[in-house]
């Protein structure tokens, strides 16, 4: 009996040795799910804080944000000019920024590349957290910290790294009231307007790609197609990929033509990081490459890491060097337009 | 009675040489002996060769232009029997006339390749309006907006 009763508490232990940690990280992906989940329908005012690092400087915005629950959601910002973008410099640019929280945990697949862990407790603005560690698997490299409110379940801070560890960005709250009073709020801001975007499903993608649009079934890092739309803007009818990899995503935007270079926002640098020359705007939130190739101009937007985002760019049609065959090819045809009657 | 003149004539030369067995050596001496023309004939034939002896060595006639190996020019090597080396020659200007008229239109070619054309088709890139059309992809809800800071110049 007693030997029985010992075996059976043996067999307990081992069965919760075994399904602990996998339950731990279970629960920690849960935490990240339920904090977007709640973000999405909390109303709250508060002043965020984001702050990003790229080549050893740091660009700095704090603005008011106040989110409203309706039958969608609304997320409003203090104008520019009030008490925000107050450690912003270089040249005007448009920086799109997500409150802590609204964009983690977006996929059912995150666990499939990442390892989720729940490391600690912490006080964030006075408030109990529970620290979440997010690696990736491949490598154990660190990509983000959370911490999420133990009370409201809302993320309250979130460090991204890059791959060397080195801190890239913070989203944090520096003030947050759950129950917010809308007086002094202007009214809505409302979407950003002048944007339409038709779905394309795979039929449709199959049909885009016989005509000779780019659209890899799957890019570097493991990140997977998860829509694409028909996108319309004032003179662009770009077509847009967005892909994932259950934590970041990146949307891959191609026109046919060849970039308006007067056209494009300032701020823009050459980059050769991709394996051929393109253009990026350091700073930016979230990340913007631009480049040209067959004809075709490639843009791509994302908060990817760094070293995930040039790997994806590699992958993708590059411009094309221009070799003697190339030259003669085309000296070729001239002479024999000249002597062609036709 | 010595032998006749002419029979022994053609015998001087080798007789001067050393070259003739014991036998012919000792008719031609006996006749030497009673024949004062055919002694002055071999004296004349000794004096003549020692003149020769004597001249400087002869140069072969070398181009200069042509290495000092020596080696003969390529047009002046025999052709084979029966060709009379003229179907060579003509082989080579045809492929030297081909090969000349190759690399003309080459680089004619590409003289005229130039750089590749530039796409005509300019395209305006609205980053910002792009920003917005991920991020209305990507973020949590239905139609989430972001948070957008825009810095006017």
């Amino acid at each position: 009996m007693t030997l029985r009763r010992a075996l059976g508490l043996a067999a307990v232990a081992l069965v919760s040795l075994v399904l602990l940690p996998a339950s731990a990280a279970a629960d920690a992906a849960d935490l990240l799910r339920t904090a977007a989940y709640r973000a999405a329908r909390t109303p709250y005012t508060g002043e965020a804080l984001w702050v990003s690092w790229e080549g050893g400087r740091s660009r700095v915005v704090r603005s008011r944000v106040g989110h409203r629950v309706r039958n969608r959601m609304t997320i409003r910002f203090a104008p520019p000019g009030a008490d925000d973008g107050s450690g912003l410099e270089g040249p005007p640019m448009t920086l799109a920024l997500e409150p802590p929280g609204h964009d983690m945990a977006r996929l059912p697949d995150l666990e499939r590349k990442y390892e989720v862990r729940v490391i600690g407790s912490e006080q964030v603005l006075d408030r109990p957290c529970t620290r979440v560690q997010i690696q990736r698997r491949a490598d154990g490299r660190l990509r983000e910290r959370v911490w999420i409110d133990d009370q409201s379940g809302l993320t309250l801070r979130r460090q991204s790294y890059d791959d060397a560890g080195r801190i890239l960005r913070l989203a944090a709250w520096v003030s947050l009231d759950l129950r917010p009073r809308w007086a002094g709020w202007a009214p809505d801001a409302g979407g950003a307007g002048g944007r339409e975007a038709a779905p394309v499903d795979e039929s449709g993608l199959a049909v885009l790609r016989s005509a000779g649009w780019h659209v890899p079934g799957r890019l570097p890092g493991g990140y997977r197609p998860l829509g694409a739309y028909a996108t319309s803007s004032p003179g662009a009818r770009p077509l847009q990929v967005v892909y994932g990899d259950g934590l970041y995503r990146v949307s891959l935007f191609q026109q046919p033509g060849a970039p308006d270079m007067d056209a494009l926002p300032p701020g823009s640098q050459p980059s050769t990081q991709a394996g051929f020359q393109t253009l990026v705007w350091p700073g930016a939130v979230p990340a913007r490459v631009v480049w040209q190739a067959d004809d075709t101009t490639y843009a791509l937007v994302g908060d990817v890491p760094p070293d995930e985002l040039w790997a994806i760019a590699r992958a993708l049609p590059g411009p094309r060097e221009d070799s003697l065959v190339d030259r003669l090819g085309r000296g070729l045809r001239t002479l024999g337009s000249w002597l062609s009657p036709w | 009675m010595t032998e006749p003149c002419g029979e022994l004539e053609p015998l001087h030369s080798a007789w001067l040489d050393d070259e003739l067995d014991a036998a012919a050596r000792a008719r031609v001496d006996r006749h030497l002996g009673g024949c004062q023309g055919c002694r002055a004939a071999v004296d004349g034939l000794r004096r003549t060769r020692a003149a020769v002896r004597n001249l400087p060595p002869r140069r072969s006639p070398v181009p200069p232009a042509l290495p000092p190996t020596g080696r003969r020019p390529a047009a002046a090597a025999p052709g084979p029997a029966g060709l009379g080396g003229r179907r060579p020659r003509r082989v080579t200007r045809a492929l030297a006339g081909a090969a000349f008229l190759l690399g003309l239109v080459t680089g004619v070619a590409l003289a005229v390749g130039g750089p590749p054309p530039e796409a005509t088709d300019r395209v305006a890139v609205p980053l910002d309006m792009f920003v917005v059309h991920h991020l209305s992809h990507t973020m949590d809800g239905p139609a989430a907006t972001p948070i957008v800071v825009q810095r006017d110049p």
